[in-house]
């Protein structure tokens, strides 16, 4: 007999059949990846962990539309990412005054002081710059997927990444 | 590392490439956190698909194509074929009489026009026929004729040369 791990695919396919049991696999495998992604967007526990819940909730609903189940992740992510930024658009007021590079909220999240500093150092970056390190330093996309989760060109998105971490640079690794 | 940012980073000068990869060091440093609780759907109404979207599209819409097919075809295959013979004549119109002679002469003007075009046609066939066998003859006598003169020029180069060996010969012994 012939043993090969599940993939992403198979159970993408018997979720579209209506495999909750398939689903809830394909959840245990991304659920940390998705929440640490959005807990970086939002800054906020609580937030995260509901906007990941809405994120595999809408991917359920909207199975059937992914074209390539070999693009799964990009698509989940490109979802996430509808959901944090529509978060952060209702709450715009609330979270500019928390966005301040010394809010107190991420000593809560990473008690060591080096931490604290990348932290701070992420915060001082604007929404979208922070998004580009983290979708490639964090969660190890392509370009060409990043692209696809932002909507943006792959030219957009590399200029994005590359003055963040310019800007990253100088507050963390000064010359 | 990321290949691409690998890439990045290898582009720029030695001292800032070395600060650039610190800097990335230092943000994998953070550590990715635990979901605090884990995301878990149930088996509900609400989460199931229609039952139509739970069915493989493509398997089912040819077997209701093959299905329809069927049926369709043993509902075609159950109505009477129409009869309808193009020369049967309407026996409250025609005399029967008149219809056996018409019938026969059609039957033995068609036969005869079937005739003369076999006819025709086996002359058109038996010609060709003829003509390729005596294109075939013509070509079998000329390379007969050929290989025999081919034949006559040697056995004249032999007498040739079989002329000029006996002729000193013959002077010698006499």
């Amino acid at each position: 007999m012939i043993f090969r791990e599940v993939e992403d695919a198979d159970l993408i396919r018997q979720a579209r059949r209506g495999d909750i049991d398939a689903y809830n696999a394909l959840i245990a495998r991304w659920e940390k990846r998705v929440y640490n992604y959005l807990l970086k967007l939002v800054g906020d526990r609580e937030d995260a962990l509901d906007l990941a819940q809405e994120v595999f909730l809408k991917a359920w609903q909207a199975l059937r539309k992914l074209d390539d189940v070999e693009r799964f992740s990009p698509w989940l992510f490109r979802i996430a990412h509808n959901e944090a930024y529509s978060l952060l658009r209702r709450s715009r007021p609330q979270r500019e005054v928390e966005d301040q590079p010394a809010g107190e909220g991420y000593q809560r999240l990473y008690p060591a002081e080096w931490s604290l500093a990348v932290r701070r150092a992420l915060d001082s970056l604007t929404a979208e710059q922070r998004e580009a390190v983290v979708l490639k330093v964090y969660e190890g996309f392509k370009f060409e997927e990043m692209a696809a989760i932002l909507d943006e060109p792959v030219s957009t998105v590399k200029s994005r990444l590359y003055t963040a971490l310019e800007r990253l640079k100088e507050v963390l690794m000064p010359a | 590392m990321d290949q691409e940012l690998e890439k990045f980073i290898a582009s720029e000068d030695a001292e800032t490439a070395a600060r650039l990869a610190a800097t990335v060091a230092a943000l994998k440093a953070i550590p990715a956190e635990e979901i605090p609780r884990p995301i878990r759907f149930v088996s509900d109404k609400v989460l199931r698909h229609a039952w139509w979207r739970r069915l493989p599209v493509w398997g089912v819409a040819s077997a209701a194509m093959l299905a329809g097919a069927i049926v369709s075809h043993g509902w075609l295959s159950r109505l009477p074929l129409p009869a309808a013979p193009l020369l049967a004549p309407s026996p409250a119109v025609v005399d029967p009489e008149l219809a056996a002679r018409l019938e026969a002469d059609i039957a033995a003007r068609l036969t005869a026009q079937y005739e003369r075009k076999l006819e025709a046609a086996l002359r058109a066939a038996r010609t060709e026929y003829e003509e390729r066998l005596e294109f075939e003859r013509r070509a079998i006598l000329a390379s007969v004729e050929e290989n025999f003169s081919l034949l006559r020029k040697q056995l004249n180069r032999m007498y040739v040369a079989s002329a000029a060996l006996d002729g000193p010969a013959a002077e010698v012994s006499k």
